[in-house]
């Protein structure tokens, strides 16, 4: 219980210090947000009229305290590019919101794909006599770890939409219109995040596997008559895999941050898209909620394995 | 003569593949800065996306421009970049890692508690916020990721300064009254060096991809800087008309990649045996 | 029963194993004694069918009452192996935190054997269980025979002990769980690969006396390894002596002791530290002169005073958040050490010994009361010879950063880097090394060698006391010997007193003047060693002197 309350503590302490951070930062940046939201139809009075709404004139600290406040109650500013209508800006919470469904459908379809793939892989791989077969499983996860995403996608995009023309690409399915066509449409780029990781994941569960079969347990385990099927997996599997519920952890958490890339080369409208465009178009409140956003996603998933880890280890569970 | 031979037969399979692999690399990366077969930027509508011919090796782009000397050229600025980006991220890690590891103390849960919070993030994400403060180009390139990198390198070193800081014949020069800088740097250091190699190989790989990944999102290096992921950007369109054109690049960042992986390899496996 | 026919054993190279042959014969207790590298416990993994893949059999056969389980130039026969493994021969490991899955509880691993062997039968008819309630009977039945076996290998609480982890229990307890999983299905021979060496010597004993009533009980044989002559002794009714892969000797124990014919078989014996009368070391000679007048008392003043020392220790130093717990280690300890002598240090695991060792050389800065040194800086020489000396630097260096750092902090001693190369050549010499290791590296030495250079270091700067924690017992018996006795021909050289901390009583018998006993932080008895040992006074000194 202890342990629990401190962690939290230390969540809200980053998050408050990454926020901090990042509202500062961004006074440094040149650039007028006023004048980048009237462009060219600014005159002096629309332009403080505009401040003054803003609360632009106020001294910094008092505006991070502002929007804090805002924050903590729910109200997530509102973006200084998009417009929901003629005369409002839009409400950066709407506008996140409608992108977050996107981003977070492809990382749990890439996990999905990720868990289904890498460990009977990694498992099979540890097990594997085979020499020939060996080396082809070494050089195919090292030759998938040495594309970058983007030629993955580029790849996939190529191989799956022009010439097997099994999805359109460019052609994204919102998924308010049509559920069904939404997956089937995320699949490719969900896969094009899963081959490198897969083959990470899988090359890390071989390593732990296989320090597992050589340590003194698994020798015990076969002097007592184990075949080599059962010492794998009901002794050295469950002990190599803890530290792989770490390392998944860290992909989750990279994944559900915004696979940016691969959103970029499928023109999915994520959170990774919104992000690039939010800071070129130097739309500061939307890059303070999504920094806010992603650091919460990280740090979060993080507490979560690391409580996994508690609970499922028993050397620590018991203590 | 005959003993290189020898010493080749011996090395195993991954080295040498992978040592063939980064050599040609390295004397393609150094060699574009001096020359290229043809020039990257004459552009010629006649020459419009010729298919890879023994005239142009990987054939022509939407402007004629030679894509093999294009690709050359994006060669050397991502093996300078990365490697510029290794050295200050890993000399960043030495020095913080190394204190903070052995000293502890409130520092180093400062220290510690920043980058594990900096750990879990992507380094395009990260880098995009540092680059968005200080604007794209080939230095900014280089400082982000440098900047983003140094965390992981620090957490390295300092579990490895952590973990040698106790061991007996660190005790022992305690007793012997050496100084602390000399115990850092003369005793402890050079035991961390296998450690340290592997996550240098990996950073490498890792730059590689980071820089041509924010190049391909456009806020990398800048034209006329050449990189092998604004290429790939810039083929993307036209990639029914003319896949050489995106598979070029790609192709070679794989190379690149995986030539220096199988390298760390077989370098590896030498040292085992 | 089982006999072993011209086994020999190879891993890529020379040959591990050349040539052994024994038997052991029904309800026998056959004990192999010999140092590491001898081949003892691959002969066991060989014959058990648990060595590595990349073992290669060269010659030889294993079999086990007249069926072959192992021939050279066959391949191992996995399946056959499976058969007797468990139930007709088992094994016994040396390090039972590691050998047994940290991950699975205590009980289930015990009960696996059972599993293995065909525990999912309906009793009496041999068919698999087909109703939920003779499933459920089964399991009973299955958990009952494994409570039953911890039970009688002497563990309190078996119900309890069943649904532990092993990190809950203490290195006596697991090494039970790992025999009662041993003997569980009555096996004909149990293979016992050093079972006590990891163990505290009171819970050796207990072990001892367990493998003891196991072989009466169930009139199993059993194969005990070990490098300790002595426990053979007490266990074994025949001894194997093993060295360089081969066996030298082989015998009844009582004709190995009182008839030892081989060179190897004598020196082992002679190695081990006895309770034979030692020769007077200069200090003693001086205590006695002190006793008798001839000496006065400014002559013979302590090098080293500790007076009203309380050492503590602080958990979790250094995280912002928890608090920190001080824990007191050492209560009031008062002693002195003299001018060249050898002071013993005695005690169980987590007495406090490596504390206030520590303390005594300023490294624990948590105490109260003080530590008043004579002479100049204090050093310490380590138990573990493969953790105490920098993989990164020669032997050269070593020797010399002594001196180096010496010259650093007192200018008056600095040395120029010739004259330090040549001090280092000096010790190198002394401590019976020759010039060509100047320039090897610890990796490429062996264990004796590594101490050796520990002691030389320690020694370099000529400090008035070096703190020796444990120095012999990482080594084989032999090596053990002529570290002692380079130790003793040191100290009588240089003069230089020595703190030295043991678990074994004969080694401490052997090289100390005095013996300082300690248990749970508190020194309970200081004397002179010939006197502690003929008439202790307090009830823990007079236990852990037998």
């Amino acid at each position: 219980m202890k342990y629990l309350a401190k962690k939290i503590m230390t969540l809200i302490m980053t998050l408050f210090l990454v926020s901090v951070l990042a509202f500062f930062a961004f006074q440094i940046i040149p650039g007028d947000a006023v004048l980048s939201i009237l462009g060219t139809e600014g005159t002096p009075e629309r332009e403080a009229a505009l401040r003054e709404e803003l609360g632009l004139n106020k001294p910094p600290i008092v505006r991070y305290f502002t929007w804090a406040g805002n924050v903590l109650k729910g109200d997530f500013g509102r973006s200084y590019r998009y417009s929901k209508n003629m005369n409002q800006m839009m409400p950066v919470a709407e506008l996140i919101g409608d992108k977050l469904p996107v981003t977070l459908t492809l990382a749990v379809l890439s996990m999905m794909i990720i868990i289904v793939v890498a460990i009977p892989l990694g498992v099979f791989w540890a097990r594997c006599k085979n020499r020939v077969l060996d080396v082809t499983i070494n050089m195919g996860t090292q030759t998938a770890m040495a594309i970058p995403s983007f030629f993955l996608g580029v790849l996939i995009t190529y191989l799956f939409g022009i010439a097997l023309k099994w999805f359109s690409p460019g052609k994204y399915v919102s998924y308010q219109k049509d559920f069904w066509g939404f997956v089937r449409y995320l699949l490719f780029p969900a896969i094009s995040v899963a081959i490198p990781k897969i083959a990470m994941t899988a090359r890390f569960l071989r390593n732990s596997m296989l320090t597992e079969m050589h340590s003194d347990y698994v020798r015990t385990a076969y002097s007592k008559g184990a075949s080599e099927r059962r010492v794998a997996y009901g002794h050295a599997l469950r002990n190599a895999m803890m530290p792989v519920v770490t390392f998944l952890g860290m992909i989750i958490a990279e994944i559900v941050a915004g696979s940016i890339v691969v959103e970029q080369v499928f023109s999915l409208p994520g959170i990774g898209k919104l992000l690039i465009s939010s800071i070129s178009t130097r739309d500061f409140p939307v890059v303070e909620i999504l920094i806010l956003y992603i650091t919460f996603v990280v740090i979060f998933v993080y507490f979560l394995v690391d409580i996994l880890y508690r609970v499922i280890d028993p050397r620590i569970s018991t203590k | 003569m005959k003993m290189i031979k020898e010493w080749f037969q011996k090395q195993n399979k991954y080295f040498l593949v992978g040592l063939a692999m980064t050599g040609l690399v390295l004397v393609l990366a150094v060699l574009s800065f001096f020359w290229t077969p043809y020039s990257t930027t004459s552009m010629s509508t006649s020459e419009r996306f010729h298919a890879p011919s023994w005239k142009h090796l990987f054939g022509t782009d939407n402007f004629g421009r030679d894509i093999f000397s294009r690709v050359m050229q994006g060669i050397g600025t991502t093996i300078l970049i990365s490697s510029l980006i290794v050295l200050i991220s890993s000399g960043a890690g030495v020095l913080v890692g190394a204190v903070t590891g052995y000293f502890g103390g409130i520092v180093d849960e400062i220290v510690m508690r920043i980058t594990d919070a900096v750990n879990g993030f992507p380094s395009i994400l990260l880098a995009l916020v540092v680059i968005s403060i200080m604007g794209s180009g080939k230095q900014n390139v280089i400082l982000s990721l440098g900047i983003v990198f140094s965390p992981s390198f620090i957490r390295i070193v300092r579990s490895e300064f952590i973990r040698l800081r106790d061991a007996d014949y660190i005790m022992r020069a305690r007793l012997m009254g050496v100084r602390k800088l000399r115990i850092l740097f003369v005793h402890i250091l050079p035991n961390i060096f296998s450690v340290f190699w592997v996550s240098v190989t990996i950073g490498f790989n890792n730059a590689i991809l980071a820089e041509s990944g924010m190049s391909y999102l456009g806020i990398g290096v800048q034209p006329p800087d050449a990189s092998l992921g604004k290429m790939l950007s810039d083929a993307q369109g036209y990639l029914g008309r003319a896949p050489w054109y995106a598979l070029a690049p790609g192709l070679t960042i794989v190379w690149i990649v995986l030539g220096f992986s199988l390298l760390s390899e077989g370098i590896r496996r030498k040292g085992e045996k | 029963m089982i006999k072993v026919e011209n086994l020999s054993v190879a891993f890529d190279g020379p040959e591990v194993v050349k040539n052994v042959s024994f038997k052991i014969a029904d309800g026998e207790i056959l004990g192999v004694v010999g140092e590491s590298g001898s081949g003892k416990s691959v002969t066991a993994l060989t014959m058990m069918g648990l060595v590595s893949e990349s073992a290669k059999v060269t010659s030889g056969k294993v079999s086990y009452d007249k069926n072959i389980l192992l021939e050279a130039g066959k391949p191992r026969d996995k399946a056959l192996y499976r058969r007797y493994q468990g139930q007709k021969m088992s094994m016994i490991f040396q390090e039972p935190m590691t050998s047994l899955n940290p991950t699975m509880k205590v009980g289930a691993q015990v009960e696996e054997m059972l599993l293995l062997h065909g525990e999912e039968r309906v009793s009496g008819t041999g068919r698999r269980p087909k109703s939920r309630e003779e499933r459920r009977e089964i399991r009973r039945k299955r958990k009952e025979r494994v409570l039953q076996s911890l039970a009688s290998v002497g563990l309190q609480d078996p119900e309890r002990v069943y649904d532990c982890y092993p990190h809950q229990l203490s290195g006596g307890m697991r090494q039970r769980v790992m025999i009662a999983m041993a003997v569980i299905l009555h096996p004909g021979l149990i293979v016992a690969d050093e079972p006590t060496t990891a163990l505290d010597v009171t819970v050796q004993s207990q072990i001892i006396e367990l493998l003891k009533k196991i072989n009466r009980e169930q009139k199993n044989s059993l194969l005990f390894i070990t490098h300790d002559l002595n426990l053979a002794r007490s266990l074994c009714h025949r001894i194997l002596v093993m060295q360089d892969g081969c066996i030298v000797e082989e015998g009844t124990t009582e004709t190995i002791f009182s008839e030892p014919k081989g060179e190897y078989t004598k020196k082992l014996i002679s190695a081990v530290p006895g309770r034979t009368d030692k020769k007077k070391s200069a200090y003693a000679l001086k205590r006695e002169a002190h006793k008798n007048g001839q000496l006065s008392d400014e002559e013979l003043k302590p090098l080293v005073e500790v007076r009203e020392l309380n050492v503590f220790y602080r958990e979790n130093a250094n995280s912002l958040f928890g608090k920190s717990i001080r824990k007191h280690v050492v209560h009031n300890a008062n002693f002195e050490v003299y001018e060249g002598e050898i002071l013993g240090l005695v005690g169980e695991s987590g007495c406090g010994k490596t504390t206030l060792s520590k303390a005594m050389l300023g490294l624990n800065k948590l105490i109260t009361g003080e530590v008043i040194h004579h002479s100049n800086a204090p050093q310490m020489v380590f138990q573990d010879p493969y953790s105490s000396l920098n993989p990164a630097k020669t032997v050269g260096w070593l020797l010399q950063e002594p001196l180096r750092a010496q010259g650093l902090l007192e200018p008056s001693k600095a040395m120029s880097a010739k004259d330090r190369e040549e001090a280092a050549y000096d010790m190198l010499h002394k401590i019976g090394l020759k010039d060509k290791y100047f320039v090897r590296k610890p990796s490429q030495l062996s264990g004796g060698q590594r101490q050796r250079i520990s002691i030389g270091q320690a020694l370099i700067t000529h400090p008035g006391l070096v703190i020796a924690d444990e120095p012999v017992s990482a080594l084989d018996v032999t090596i053990q010997a002529q570290i002692l006795d380079l130790i003793r021909k040191l100290q009588d050289e240089l003069k230089t007193s020595f703190l030295f901390i043991s678990h074994d009583i004969n080694v401490i018998y052997q090289i100390c003047d005095r013996i300082m006993v300690m248990k749970d932080g508190k020194i309970v008895e200081i004397g002179e060693t010939q006197e502690l040992f003929q008439n202790p006074v307090d009830a823990y000194t007079k236990e852990l002197l037998k």
